[in-house]
């Protein structure tokens, strides 16, 4: 009896250790990213899903400080829409907002080709393990993966030697307090830009998963709100994505199509980078114009008054200090800082 | 299922689990059944073959028990044997045969060429193939008592810590073992728990970390300065020793918690006196059974200097081809035997300052042996002669290789220091167990928890991190 105490309490002791070096060894971009939505106690009215469009065009701080309403920016970067399903799924166990803003830029894409391993990680790693998420991860990864998503210390112990080297660097320029939204701080010249109203003909692969996520949506008494926010993107491109003003008018779904928004952003001073992504000036553009609309169309509680979310306000100080730290001295700079940078790893 | 496998973490301690929990005399059909499943893992259908070499061998050995005419004995057990080694030979000598067969086709100027064989190795079968057939040569000595219960044979053919990477064990061993029942007990379960978590560090912490600067290095020798050739054959010689090694007490251990005990593998091969007596310490269950099965029905070291020569180079012909179906193998083995005769041949001398002489013996082994290693790693038997001949003539200073930080060496580093106290300790004849046996309970619980967690965490298993594929794309 007394060895099988001592072996018990080894096991344990050696469970504790296990826990201990997972939380050690695993990277905390996701962590940062995600980690407030799933710890968040009160209410979050509007959840934003979609690709890294969303996620640099929309700052749920923003949204608070001036219209009252909490928000979470779940967007993440190469999502296809097939991947913010299963987003829309596992947020859903924690928050069931009034509305989804769901990014349809990635109406083209496929699961398979486009979804990036480091994005991967960055959502997944920070969804605690439940069956949702292991039907999410054999729905949207190979096999292969499987075991890293689902047990992430299988990868991240692997981490020793930059965490004991101090090489070990973070990615993402997202802070807990941000709710989801991050700061992509410079501005850049744009790729030519012509816009169309045509739509493209043929079926796109995200299509379906637009229907799935409107049923979702209804099922649990969210209302679905289908977006495309402006970027210098091909003739081809926006022909696919205004093939949602079709399917959204099937579907009942308002399709806010923020291209034909005349004069909301400016792609010569609000894009950081040659793709078109939002920097904080554009982000504040589109955060107010979306504010007024789904202010306008839902009934969404302005909530600065309760006293139970007075802390947002404490995260907003620190959301307006870092703008200001970061985004202050480059406003004070003349035309584009960066011009056409390419990626940093192709 | 590999043992350093997530499938085998669940699978060792299910086993385990439900062996103990069962009524005693169907413990070992248990076994059965799960080495069956161990195998399958791979291929499925390759359990056939286990399935074939295990029928044969016992109807082989049930008609030699029974008949009383030797040449009809004989004749069975000469079948048995043509058998298992054509299965061997089939499935891992047929590419080899036909790589010959087409360059002494171009040699004498024939252009027709046979189209080049893809067949897939089944895992282990060298060493079941070898396991099996020790046993029917034994009933056919009258050294072992023929097993005639089937399934029981099947599990000593079979039986799953020691079936793809031995030690390859002997009948009279281990059939006895098999039919006895076993308890849980505390001491043996810890013991072979431990023996386990040596055999993991081994392979997971030493080998395969050594393999990424091995492999970097042999993979691009012509690049590669002298220096590096040679640490990276030094390195190699770690990883081959742990990776064996590890593999050789993972299995002995996983045995050990079930009540089985398995032959020692591995004992300190590099601090061997010689390069014979490396043999004695080096994969022991492979080297005793060509010692059992093939030297000592040639002759041994009976009659004359040139016929034991004869019979040592027979041997390590043997022993290379069984290593691997490569002309590169045959050579490493023949290099070994040569070794040996020229060893058996030098005028034994009783040497004034015996430690230093220990010592030098030692060093000069070790050397010997690197050399054999350097050809065994190599990509051809070519290669490694260019390899050996850059050594002095390229030295250079270099000799860290590309991607292979210097963490990773420091790591590779402190392990091999570890890993030499314990040989340390095992030469002295010392047990690791019984020597943590003496501390105090909570520092023996703190010392195997620190090492479980720093095999885990410096342990090369996994997907594999990069911070390179963290590096989130600026869109």
């Amino acid at each position: 009896m007394k060895k099988a105490i001592c072996v018990l309490a080894w096991v344990l002791a050696l469970c504790v250790c296990l826990f201990a070096a997972d939380r050690l060894t695993r990277r905390d971009d996701s962590e940062r990213k995600y980690g407030p939505f799933f710890e968040e106690k009160q209410d979050i009215d509007v959840l934003f899903l979609g690709t890294s469009h969303v996620l640099d065009g929309v700052s749920p701080m923003e949204l608070w400080r001036d219209f009252g309403v909490t928000s979470y920016n779940m967007g993440n970067s190469s999502e296809p829409l097939d991947v913010t399903e299963w987003v829309l799924r596992i947020a859903m166990q924690t928050h069931k907002p009034k509305v989804a803003v769901i990014d349809v830029y990635y109406i083209d894409r496929r699961v398979d080709e486009e979804w990036m391993y480091a994005y991967r990680h960055l959502f997944l790693d920070a969804v605690p393990l439940s069956p949702l998420k292991v039907d999410a991860v054999r729905a949207t990864l190979p096999k292969s993966e499987w075991l890293e998503f689902l047990m992430p210390f299988s990868l991240y112990h692997g981490r020793w030697e930059e965490l004991l080297g101090g090489t070990a660097e973070r990615n993402v320029d997202c802070e807990p307090y941000m709710m989801g939204g991050e700061f992509r701080i410079d501005r850049a010249v744009v790729l030519p830009y012509a816009r169309t109203t045509l739509a493209d003909e043929s079926e796109q692969p995200g299509e379906q998963a637009l229907v799935r996520i409107a049923a979702l949506c209804r099922e649990n008494g969210i209302e679905p709100v289908f977006i495309a926010i402006p970027a210098p993107v091909s003739e081809e491109e926006q022909m696919h994505m205004n093939r949602v003003h079709a399917l959204a008018g099937e579907l009942g779904v308002p399709f806010v199509n923020l291209f034909d928004v005349e004069g909301l952003v400016d792609f010569d001073t609000d894009c950081y980078d040659y793709l078109g992504h939002m920097n904080p000036d554009g982000a504040t553009k589109i955060t107010a114009y979306l504010g007024q609309w789904l202010t306008a169309h839902y009934d969404l509680t302005d909530r600065r008054g309760d006293a139970a979310y007075a802390y947002w306000n404490d995260r907003l100080a620190l959301y307006e200090a870092a703008r200001e730290a970061q985004w202050g001295e480059m406003t004070l700079l003349d035309g584009p800082v960066l011009t056409n940078p390419a990626p940093l790893v192709e | 299922m590999l043992f350093n496998s997530f499938s085998f973490l669940i699978f060792f301690p299910v086993v385990t689990l439900i062996y103990f929990l069962l009524p005693r005399k169907t413990r070992w059909l248990w076994l059965l059944v799960t080495s069956y499943y161990f195998y399958m893992n791979w291929n499925a259908e390759y359990a056939l073959l286990l399935a074939a070499s295990t029928g044969v061998t016992y109807g082989c050995a049930l008609l030699i028990g029974r008949l009383d005419d030797r040449k009809k004995r004989k004749a069975v057990l000469v079948a048995g044997i043509v058998f298992n080694i054509g299965m061997l030979a089939y499935f891992k000598y047929t590419g080899m045969l036909v790589e010959i067969i087409n360059r002494a086709c171009a040699l004498i100027g024939v252009t027709a060429r046979i189209p080049p064989v893809d067949i897939l190795l089944p895992v282990g079968i060298s060493f079941y193939v070898f396991q099996a057939l020790g046993y029917m040569i034994d009933v056919y000595k009258g050294r072992v008592k023929v097993e005639r219960n089937l399934l029981r044979y099947a599990l000593f053919v079979s039986f799953f810590p020691q079936l793809v990477a031995g030690p390859i064990e002997r009948s009279g061993r281990l059939l006895r073992q098999l039919a006895e029942p076993h308890d849980f007990e505390w001491k043996r379960v810890r013991d072979g728990l431990l023996i386990m978590m040596l055999g993991f560090f081994e392979k997971v912490v030493v080998a395969d970390r050594a393999c990424m600067y091995v492999d970097s290095i042999f993979g691009g020798w012509a690049e590669a300065s002298g220096a590096q050739i040679a640490l990276a054959t030094a390195v190699f010689a770690v990883q081959d020793l742990c990776d064996f090694g590890g593999y050789s007490h993972i299995a002995i251990g996983a045995a050990k918690v079930l009540g089985i005990e398995l032959m020692t593998n591995f004992r300190q091969p590099y601090f061997a006196h010689s390069v014979q007596n490396f043999w004695a310490r080096w994969h022991i269950s492979l080297s005793t059974w060509f010692r059992d099965y093939v030297y000592f029905p040639l002759g041994a070291g009976r009659g004359s200097k040139l016929r034991k020569s004869f019979n040592i180079m027979v041997v390590y012909t043997l022993s290379g081809l069984w290593h691997g179906a490569a002309l590169k193998y045959v050579a490493w083995g023949m290099l070994n035997g040569a070794i040996q005769v020229v060893e058996g041949l030098m005028p034994v001398r009783r040497p004034r300052h015996p430690k230093a002489h220990h010592v030098l013996s030692v060093l000069r082994t070790d050397f010997l042996i690197l050399i054999t290693m350097l050809v065994f790693r190599a990509g051809s038997l070519l290669t490694a002669v260019q390899m050996l001949v850059k050594i002095p003539m390229h030295w250079g200073a270099q000799a860290m290789a590309t991607g292979f930080s210097p963490m990773q060496a420091l790591c590779l580093g402190v392990s091999i220091a570890v890993l030499f106290a314990i040989e340390v300790i095992h030469e002295k004849r010392l047990s690791l167990t019984e020597l943590t046996d003496r501390l105090p309970v909570l520092a023996r619980g703190a010392l195997y928890l620190l090492a479980v967690m720093a095999i885990i965490i410096f342990g090369v298993w996994g997907p594999g991190y990069s911070a390179q594929a963290f590096i989130y794309f600026q869109f």
